[in-house]
């Protein structure tokens, strides 16, 4: 199999997850587009050199994960024009599945661009039940720091959608 | 948490358009808009203009009677650019998209400094080697026609060196600082708990 079939297969297996990553550091679809080709670009540059020493999904979220953090435009994170107005988060945090599904995913990725760059990718690994030990692996952190870390992003980002302030989010 | 993990987990479902071979071919055959690469881009067009101008200033060197002496801290120069350029073209290999994300902006931030580090050293050389060449030009063609910067007065030259600097203090920051300072703050997270 010719090397960009073969690219092509294992890009399609993971084509979700490089979108994931992409959809969380744009807030357009120009943008979108451009981190998603740089992604696929740099990916199809070191698959050659990927020998499996690490797992395959590790070696994509690190490569996609550095790709959009080196993109990030120069300015200051801005607040999403999408961002969720109070009333918006607390007629959500009442009744939270009385709007259509899709409207519900825009508003988590919305909550989530409003983190840090890092949380960002801390809490995108968390939602995509990634094991502490991979997550470390990704993110070059302790397991423990991993922990503490995520803890926080759950109450922020709870905090986010909901309002909730006081409430456990464990 | 959990409500948004199921929320995940459907919103994963329809994220599965495939890539097209054409799309790909798009993809690979792009010229990267990636940050690093461009800094290499501008790595390598530095290197290859001052190469002329360097040689150009080796051929004046020789061809003036009296300028012998400068060619050692020229020649000097010289190595040190050629040290400097190869190092960074080389120090940019060592950052790895695979790497671990902490990995990668250290190595990337470590890369950038050492090269602004260097580039400093290599512009204020320059000035002080236009001094020296300078001073020899007064020194040597006393008594003979001299060139215009020499005639212009005090108030033009300190204005002239004044707009070197800050023309090359701003040329640092537009390039690579706000990069720098991106990449520390980013840094700066990891360290926060």
């Amino acid at each position: 199999m010719p090397q960009t079939q073969k690219f092509l297969a294992f890009l399609n297996e993971n084509t979700a997850v490089i979108r994931k990553v992409c959809r969380l550091y744009t807030d357009n679809p120009t943008d979108f587009h451009d981190y998603f080709q740089e992604v696929v670009l740099q990916l199809w540059k070191s698959f050659g050199s990927f020998r499996g020493e690490s797992k395959a999904s590790t070696w994509v979220y690190r490569v996609a994960l550095n790709v959009c953090l080196s993109q990030l435009k120069l300015k200051k994170r801005r607040v999403d024009n999408t961002t969720i107005n109070s009333a918006a988060a607390q007629h959500w945090a009442d009744e939270p599945y009385d709007t259509t599904e899709e409207e519900q995913v825009q508003q988590l990725y919305s909550a989530i661009r409003q983190l840090k760059e890092l949380d960002r990718a801390i809490i995108l690994l968390y939602l995509e039940d990634r094991s502490y030990d991979e997550m470390a692996d990704i993110l070059g952190i302790s397991q423990s720091n991993v922990g503490v870390r995520i803890n926080r992003i759950k109450k922020q980002l709870n905090q986010l959608i909901h309002g909730r302030t006081t409430r456990s989010v464990a | 948490m959990e409500e948004l993990q199921d929320l995940w987990r459907k919103a994963s479902v329809k994220e599965t358009e495939s890539v097209s071979q054409s799309e790909l071919e798009a993809a690979i055959s792009r010229r990267s808009s990636d940050e690093l690469a461009k800094f290499r881009q501008v790595i390598k067009w530095e290197y290859f203009t001052t190469w002329p101008i360097v040689l150009w200033l080796i051929y004046e060197t020789f061809r003036q009677p009296g300028y012998w002496m400068a060619t050692v801290p020229l020649l000097a120069f010289c190595a040190y650019m050629i040290y400097f350029y190869r190092k960074a073209l080389t120090q940019s290999t060592y950052v790895h998209y695979d790497d671990s994300i902490q990995v990668y902006l250290q190595q990337t931030l470590t890369f950038l400094k050492s090269y602004v580090r260097h580039f400093k050293i290599i512009c204020w050389a320059s000035v002080g080697i236009g001094f020296l060449y300078g001073f020899m030009l007064d020194e040597y063609q006393e008594g003979k026609e001299r060139l215009v910067i020499f005639e212009l007065s005090t108030f033009f030259m300190v204005a002239f060196v004044l707009l070197v600097v800050f023309g090359m203090h701003f040329y640092i920051k537009y390039l690579y600082q706000a990069r720098i300072d991106a990449i520390e703050n980013l840094l700066k997270e990891f360290r926060e708990n």
